[in-house]
This record gives C-alpha cells, structure tokens and sequence, in this order.
C-alpha cells in the first residue's frame, strides 16, 4: 500500500465514519430489531426473543398496514409525476429569455428555503377550514357554496381524497424549486443547434420538447426519478404534522405509520418490520435504476 | 524528543478533562420541562437554587427538557439514555415499567419521613405513587374545568353556566350560530382544546361513573352503561344537536384560537392554565371569558387532573442530597414560588388557600374544582400506549368509530375492551 | 429548386447594426459561397435565410414569395451545421428520414428515400448506428443526407466542412460539388476558407463587415477584384500590396526611396495621389521581361513540389514570389524581378477601391 493510497483513505474516513455509524449501523440494528419481539413495555421484564418473520406476517395481514402502504405509493407516484411535469414546464420558461425573468425566477425558487417543516406548519395554517383565506378567496369569487375541508374530508374517490391531494400539494410546491434546477442544468447543456435542426426538419414546439428535449435530459430524468422516488417512500413530515395520518387513515404513509408504531405504541419490533417493508420498495426502485443505467451503457 | 513531546501533551490533555469532570461533589444535576414564560420559569428556578446554594452549599445546575422532546428524552431515559439526579417528571408508571430495575424513576421510599405527605392532596399524590413504592412529591396539577365565553352567553340567553348535562345541551343550542347557507359560524361546544380526543373522553366516562381499570391495573373495565352514556354524549353532541365540529376530532385542531375569535363558545374540559395565558397574550377578550366547574354527569362532576412529580432518577450517585433538595422545594413557601411561576395549581391545600389562587374569579373557581379532581394516570405501563390520541389508538379509534363514522357502539366499546384487556396483559 | 431575391437587408441587435444593407440575387440552381473573415456576417446572412435569425429590415423571396416572417419549417430549406447537429439517440436511418417523418410520410416511402440517399453517400451500412459511433466525416456525410432526403428548394450550408482534416476536407469539397451536379439543387454554402469558395461556387459574395465587397464568378474575383480587400482576400498566397505615390508621370515612388516605371499602365485617373500597388505572387518572374520590380534578396525559400514560394526583400518592403520554373534558389540570393504590365492592380489608398488601369 504506497503513500498515495494511505492518504486517499484517510481522508476518506471520517466520511466512511459517519456513513456507518449514522446510516449502515442504524439500519442493520433495526433489521434485527424487526425479527424480535420487542415490545418496549416489556423489554426489561421478558426480553427480545427472536420470532423470524412474525412481525411481517402481523402487519401485512393488518388492512390498515396495507391501505397505507398502497397509499404510500399513490402519495410519491402523484406528488413526483405532478411536480416533475410541472418542473418540465417551468424550467423551459425560466430558460426561455425575456423581461422579468429574475424576478420570476426568484418567485418560483423560493418554495425551496423552506424546511419541510416550516412548509407544513403555513400550508396547516393555511388549509385550516374555518380560517384559510383560500377558502374565503374561492368564497367571495363564487366558485364554492361551502368552505373545502382541506385536511379533514373524508369522502373518496377510489383511492384518492380531498387531504391526500392537498398534502400532494404541498410536497410539490416544497419540492419543485430543486426539480427545477435539475432539469434546468440539464436543459441547458442541450445544444441549441440540435433545436435548430429540429426546426429546419419541420419541428413545432411539441415535436422539439418530444423529439430533443425529452431525450436529452433523459439521463438527468432518469437520476431525479429515483432520488425523487426513494426520498418519496420515506416521506415523514408533511403527513405527520399536517393530519397526523388522518383522517381516517386516509393519509397515513410508512414514515408515520412506523413513528406512531414505534413511539406512541411502543411496539419496536413491529415499527422495525415496517421499515423493512420500506427497505424492499426503496430497493425494487434501485434495482430497476441499476438496471436501466446499464441498459444504456451496453447500447 | 517530539514522541515524549506528544505523549507529554496528550497525558496533559485528558488529565484536564478528567479534572474538570466532577467539578464539586456537592453539585447535582437537575432537569425540568418549562411552563409559562420559559425565561421567567428559568428565573424562578435559579432564584431557588441559588437560595439553596447559600443555604446549604450544594449547587443545583438547572437545564430545561423542552415540551417538544420531552417525551422522546425521557424515554431515552428510560432506556439507558443520559439521565440528571433529578427532575420533574410525569407518567411514572409506563416509564418506570420500561425502565425497569435498571433505568427510569427511582423509588425512594426510604426517604418519605423527610417530606411531610400528609400536607398534599390525596389525590395528587396517586401520581408520584406506584405499585405501592413512593417516588417524589408531586408538585404541580394541571386541572380541567368547564371554561365559556360570557358575551356570547348573554347574548343566547343563557345566564347561568350549565351545572349537568341536559344543561350544557340546552347551552350549547343556543349558543350555536349559523350562517345563511348552512355553514356555522360558531360552534356551540368543543369537547377540550388540542386534539387529545382520549383526554376529552375520560372526564365524561367518570362523571357517568365509570373507571377504565381496577386498581391493579391488570383488567380493562371499559365494558358498561357508563362507556355506553358516554360515548352517546359525545355523538350526539356532533350529529344530533350538531353543536360541537366534527373536524375537531381530526390532528391540528386548535380550540384556543377558535375561543378567541367567538367561534367555539364553550370547551368542556379545559386547562386551569389558560386562565394565565387568555390574561397574559388575549387581553382582547378581558371579561368576556369565565371557568366553571365541571358539569355534572349521571353520577358525578369529576374534572381531570394531571400532574408532575419531582423524584430521583435511577443511577444516581447522589440520592441524600437529592432528596434534600426537593424537601426543600416541598416547602410551603417554595411550592407556592413554583406555583406562581408556572402558572399551575398546587398540591397542597396550604398552598392553594393563599391570596395568590384568590386574587382571580377564575382562580377561585380552579381551587374549587380540585375537589372534583380525578387523577388521569392509571396505574398500568401500558395505559400510555392505550390512551394515546393517534389512530391507531384503542380508545381513540373507538371514539372515532362511534362519534365520526358513526358506527355500531357496542361493537366498537366491545372490541376497545378485547384491545385493552391485550395491552393490559402485555 | 428556387431562385432567391434578397433585397436590402439589415440586421440589428438592439442598436447595433451588424449587417448594412445586403442584396444579393441568386438564381435556381446556382452555387453561391458565401465567403469572408470571422465576423463579416456571413453566418447572420445565411442563418436569415433559414429563418434562425429574425429580418430586422429589408426582404427575402424566395421564388418572388416575401419569406420574412415565415418560421424555418414552413420554408422548405434544408441545413447542414457546422456541427452537424445530428440527433444523438437516434440511429443514422432515423436521423434521415427525421423530418418526412415529421411531415407524416409514411414509414415505407420513408425508407425507401432514407435508402437512396444513403447510397448516395454511401452510408447504407452504417444506417443502423447512432452519430457517437460515426467518425466525423461519416457524420458529416449523415447531414447532407439529412438535408437531401427532403428533396427542398434550397440547400444552405454553414462551414460544414471546417471540424475536418486537410485531406477529408479535399476529398469532400469535390463530393459536395458532385451532389450540386447531380442534384442541381439551388445552394447557398458558407465558408471563412477562400480556396473552398474558389473551387466549389458557381458565384463568390465576398463580405466584410457586414456588407458586400463583391459577387461574381470565381475568375472574375481573381482577375479584377474591385476593392483592396477583395484583392487581398482571394487568391493564395494573396497578393502583393506595395504602399506609395503615383507621379504625374506615371513613377511609382516607395518611401524607401524606390521607383517603379508605370506609365505605360496607369490611367489618368490613377495619377498624382498615393496609390496602392497590387502584384500577385504568381505574377512575378524572376528574370525576364516587363515592368522592372528591382533586386530581390531572398530570405527563405519554400518548395511545395510543384512551385516555388520565395520570401523576399524587394523594393524596400518583403514580398512574395510564386514561382513556377522549378529553378532552384538559395536564401541570400539576389535576384532580378519582373512583372507584366497588365498584371498590376491600382487601388486608392484611403478607399481601397479599384482604380483604373489603360489597357
């Protein structure tokens, strides 16, 4: 081992560090957590003993588990597809040159240094039935007879209901400023002649976005879909804070339905198994990822 | 040369470290969540502290565990997690259950001679008590009364606050006001105030008689007429007299800014401290508010009542002059400081007959309403679990099923029983 | 096939004209090369054409149709870019038959087109892979073939052949001008390197700055270039340009102190006034009869093979010899040279333009 390679991984040591200790360790500890019963309430009395699959086999025969599982999906599928389509959109306009444009640039960036957090705390604020002044807007203009119950409707439409497509909102309005940039940085290193091109073949604006710009920024596409998607499986904070999962379990998604598991029923063992759950779809994503990116690398 | 240097200094160093550590043996640590005005509330603290400290020459290092975190920091605790000497705390039993012999609250029974408990309510002193062991002096209670607004009372006609059920039907009828569409615009009732559904349940199923467990804490007794009475108040309160909101039973509900504004008009079950903060933050409603006792119920006007306790923590090195201190802070005059700064009631009758709990209508009414005071622990670990306002939770998602789905109530009391009777054999 | 009328036409970027004034006339069929230094316009006038810059005044027809203000697909022009710009995620087949695919062709006419021109180009084996895998001459082959699948009126190319090697390069200039044979395809053909204008078009427009020195035909450019600058940008290795005063009588005096004997050649017109003497290269001889030029001292000598280019110190100021007598020279030889008399080129010294000459 010479000098060089002694050095490169001492420097790189303290991240690998951090990486094991905060993310590898944790993860591992709660896989095993999640094969053991492990009721906090009776740790020190009767122990953990191992029951293999049990806790799995418990929750996935739970209908509550697997509504929020399902809902889980349908929450990232429609907040990543909405604001990636919108993200397209908005990125051509902030790329496109006319007056104003830092302006509105700045407008539609801003979501972005909002916490998630602070995010849920104004749009609760916000969506609050009786004071939303979205809803004395919508009044005043006429468009609606009685106020919108934002985050407390429960009547659905197959899977989907009035909270699940507010909170969708919300997470694309706190997340389209970085879908933004992406495409942005990706459409921009788009040559301009391969536009002209397309021009002198006959392109209009559809056949362009179709025919260069879509398969251009498909790379950049293909890496924010999955950041997008396995940061969407994990999603904790607007559904907590905002309904709680509610109503009616209506929006419940993993991260909350593993932190009440976890924390206010203090079932460990079960709350672990749901993150083993999580684990499998996040790695059904990488896979797919993994395999898409060698696609393109053999052709 | 430069390997004895190293050595030398690293030698240097971790004796420093090691010097500073225990920086007097007379020095204990001590942790309280905040009430009120956390500066003032720190401010108290350090006044008597540093009263102590003359007194005795032991130093008290104060630190605040914020609400927020408090939950999750004392379950750390109770887990082996950094724990202080000692601390207020609260639910003594689910967290002496998952600490253990090990971890959590210590039982310091052999002290109890040093503080004069016969001076405390009997009430509040179920909740520094476990299993028969003594844990600390509770010091603080948390009580919950009937609280309305005058103004919109007068002007529904309704002149006096209602003294039982039927009565609080009758109020809120009136007091409910709708708009031209249907919509309404003030909601005659609100069971209590933050979304912890359960806590609003509780008082209501006592004042219909009933008890959640026996005193064991090893059977569920939710089964019965009372459950049955109760739960029918609540649903017909939201779907046949439609005075209170649904939308209440669901996660972000605040009622204080509701009461402000006029749109609640009356809360059923609300805290005593918000007599200090509608004082301090809503001068804007000066007079227009006042605290009742709780209605009555079929069988009585039982008020819920929490409370906060000052105990040891397992671990400790420090046990004699941790007891010390909180003897000291047992004292009437020091009780009564704490009081004051926090805003809460106190735990000894001594405390509560002084000018500072009369100087205030509403303040006279709380004194009152600790003779109905009904503990909200319950000696089972796993009552904290069952009583949990999440979905999810059995008693919640029972009330839930009943008041907001509307469905079949003996199934939904039924199968809340089964649920619990699980939990309690955990 | 199209002729195209281009009438007065500027362009501006906000207040900064950039190109004053063109008009221009080409005719169905014809080669035109557009052709000048960086910067004189030539990209901004061809890319006019297409409809990838906007008009900021003036008009361009094309078969007496006013274009100006139609987009680049409703022109029917096809365009090769300098950089070929071929859509990289699809196949050369694809890349083709892009734009009837576009118009709604169907996919067997498609083909069948797409096959021609490949055989054309001689692309047909390599219509199934992607421009990555395609060396830069294939590519740029690829785009011509682009631009004739559609079978247009009009043909523009932007310095298509300037990301190649010296000898690809030859070896295209001869296969575009082939097409243009073949095709007869009306073409308008952009380049900064005169001797691809000089070969390939049928009409050279030479630009500076923005505007038009001259049009014409290639030998007419050569023989009697209009301005100074025309003078000196065609022709390889470019002409002589000799500073001085023109008497009365027809001497020629340079600043070192020289005389030149003109007056069998200069006009009337020419005389009394500082003038700029132009002499080509390949105009001098060494030795011989005509105008005397003085002692040359050689500096360096250049053999291609073929001819000879001598770096040499003549009348006070260094010059160049084209010579094509396969003589042999050495450095720091003096020689005698010569030029005839109707091989001088008179421009006026502030203008630049072309004075008269007798004869």
């Amino acid at each position: 081992m010479n000098e060089k390679n002694v050095f490169c991984y001492v420097m790189v040591a303290p991240a690998l560090l951090i990486t094991i200790v905060l993310g590898v360790y944790p993860m591992v500890d709660t896989m095993l957590i999640s094969f053991q019963s492990y009721d906090l309430l009776t740790v020190q009395s009767k122990g953990t003993e191992w029951v293999g699959f049990d806790n799995y086999r418990e929750i996935l025969a739970n209908d509550k588990f697997l509504q929020t599982v399902l809902q889980t999906v349908i929450f990232t599928v429609l907040a990543v597809g909405i604001s990636v389509l919108m993200g397209l959109f908005l990125a051509q306009v902030i790329n496109a040159d006319f007056r104003g444009r830092s302006v509105l640039r700045t407008v539609i960036l801003s979501p972005w240094f909002v916490p998630p957090v602070v995010a849920s705390a104004i749009w609760l604020w916000l969506l609050e039935t009786n004071t939303s002044p979205i809803n004395s807007m919508l009044l005043d203009a006429g468009i609606i007879e009685r106020k919108i119950r934002f985050l407390t409707d429960s009547d659905t439409i197959g899977p989907f209901s009035i909270p699940m497509l507010s909170i969708v909102a919300v997470r694309c309005w706190n997340g389209l400023p970085i879908i933004i940039i992406f495409l942005l940085a990706g459409l921009q290193s788009i040559p301009k002649s391969l536009y002209e091109a397309a021009e002198m073949d006959g392109g209009g604006v559809w056949a362009k976005f179709r025919y260069v710009t879509l398969p251009m920024l498909r790379p950049v596409l293909m890496v924010l879909f999955a950041l997008l998607f396995l940061g969407g499986f994990g999603h904790f904070e607007m559904n907590y804070i905002m309904t709680g999962g509610g109503p009616r379990n209506l929006t419940n998604v993993l991260a909350v339905w593993t932190y009440q598991e976890g924390f206010q029923f203090l079932r460990y063992g079960k709350a672990a198994a749901a993150g083993g759950i999580v684990l499998v779809m996040c790695s059904i994503i990488s896979v797919f990822y993994l395999w898409a990116q060698s696609k393109d690398n053999r052709s | 040369m430069e390997k004895l240097k190293l050595t030398t200094a690293v030698l240097a160093l971790s004796a420093s470290f090691l010097a500073a550590a225990p920086a007097g043996a007379e020095s204990i640590e001590f942790w309280t969540q905040t009430y009120g005005d956390q500066i003032k509330w720190t401010a108290a603290i350090k006044e008597l502290t540093e009263a102590y400290e003359a007194e005795t020459g032991v130093k008290v290092n104060h630190e605040i565990v914020p609400w927020s975190s408090s939950r999750k920091t004392w379950l750390a605790v109770a887990q082996g997690g950094a724990a202080p000497d000692c601390a207020d705390m609260w639910w003594l039993h689910s967290f002496s259950a998952i600490g253990g012999d090990k971890f959590g609250p210590m039982p310091i029974n052999d002290f109890k001679s040093k503080f004069s408990v016969e001076d405390f309510y009997e009430g509040a002193l179920q909740d520094s008590t476990w299993r028969g062991d003594f844990y600390g002096i509770p010091w603080r209670g948390d009580i919950r009364a009937q609280l309305y607004r005058t103004d919109i009372a007068a002007e529904a006609g309704v002149t006096q606050p209602p003294e039982n059920w039927d009565e609080v039907i009758e109020a809120a009828r009136k007091m409910t006001k709708r708009s031209d569409n249907g919509e309404v615009e003030t909601w005659g009732y609100s069971f209590g105030s933050a979304a912890k559904v359960v806590d609003w349940l509780m008082p209501l199923y006592w004042q219909a008689g009933g008890e959640f467990m026996t005193d064991d804490g090893k059977t569920a007794t939710i089964d019965n007429d009372a459950m049955r009475k109760a739960l029918t108040f609540m649903h017909d309160m939201v779907n046949v007299h439609k005075v209170a909101d649904p939308d209440a039973f669901e996660k972000g509900y605040k009622a204080r800014p509701a009461f402000v504004a006029g749109k609640v008009a009356m809360i059923g079950s609300a805290e005593q401290a918000w007599g200090n903060r509608l004082e301090t933050e809503n001068p804007e409603v000066d007079g227009k508010w006042s605290f009742s006792r709780s209605a009555a119920g079929p069988a009585n006007r039982a008020s819920f009542s929490g409370a906060g306790y000052l105990g040891v923590l397992r671990g400790s090195e420090k046990v004699e002059q941790c007891v010390d201190w909180l003897a000291y802070l047992s004292r009437d005059e020091n009780m009564l400081k704490l009081s004051q700064a926090a805003g809460t009631v106190a735990t000894k009758p001594a405390v509560m007959a002084t000018d500072f709990w009369s100087d205030r209508p509403y303040k006279r009414v709380v004194a009152e309403a600790l003779e109905d005071a009904h503990t909200s622990q319950h000696p089972a670990p796993a009552w904290s679990a069952i009583s949990t306002s999440e979905p999810g939770g059995i008693l919640y998602d029972m009330i839930y099923s009943v008041v907001i789905e509307q469905q079949d109530m003996d199934a939904a009391i039924t199968t809340a029983q089964e649920l619990m009777q699980a939990q309690l054999d955990r | 096939m199209a002729s195209i009328e281009i009438q007065d036409v500027r362009k501006s970027y906000a207040s900064l004209e950039v190109i004053h004034g063109v008009s221009l006339d080409i005719e169905d069929g014809e080669f035109v090369i557009l052709v000048g230094p960086s910067g004189c316009g030539k990209t901004t006038l061809l890319r006019m054409i297409a409809g990838l810059e906007s008009i900021s005044k003036g008009q361009v027809a094309i078969d007496g149709s006013i274009i100006n203000h139609l987009p680049p697909r409703a022109r029917d022009i096809a365009m090769v870019f300098q950089s070929y710009a071929l859509y990289p995620h699809m196949t050369v087949r694809k890349n083709m038959g892009f734009s009837l695919k576009l118009a709604g062709v169907k996919p067997r006419e498609i083909d069948e087109k797409v096959n021609v021109a490949a055989d054309v180009l001689d692309l047909s084996h390599l219509l199934e892979r992607k421009p990555g895998q395609l060396s830069g001459g294939q590519r740029q082959r690829v785009a011509m073939g682009r631009a004739i699948v559609r079978n247009p009126k009009l043909f523009l190319f932007d310095e298509p052949l300037s990301n190649l090697d010296a000898k690809l390069r030859v070896q295209m200039r001869s296969e575009i001008k082939e097409l243009h044979q073949r095709f007869k395809t009306t073409t308008v053909y952009v380049t900064h390197d005169q001797v691809e204008a000089m070969t390939m078009a049928d009409r050279i427009v030479v630009m500076n700055n923005g505007h038009v020195e001259q049009t014409g035909t290639p030998m007419e450019l050569y023989d009697n270039p209009l301005t100074r600058f025309v003078a000196s940008f065609i022709g390889s290795p470019s002409m002589n340009m000799i500073e001085g005063h023109l008497s009365e009588q027809g001497q020629f005096e340079l600043p070192a102190g020289n005389t030149i004997d003109l007056s069998e050649v200069a006009s009337d017109e020419a005389r009394g006034q500082k003038i700029i003497l132009g002499i080509r290269p390949e105009h001098i001889c060494v030795g011989g009869q005509g105008t005397s030029l003085g002692n040359a001292h050689i500096r360096v000598v250049e053999p291609t093979g073929s001819e000879t280019l001598l770096f040499v110190d003549a009348i006070g100021q260094p010059m160049h010899v084209l010579d094509r007598t396969r003589s042999t020279f050495n450095a720091h030889d003096v020689v005698p040279l010569f030029a005839a008399g109707e091989d001088f080129h008179f421009f006026d010294a502030e203008t630049g333009g072309r004075l008269p000459k007798n004869g």
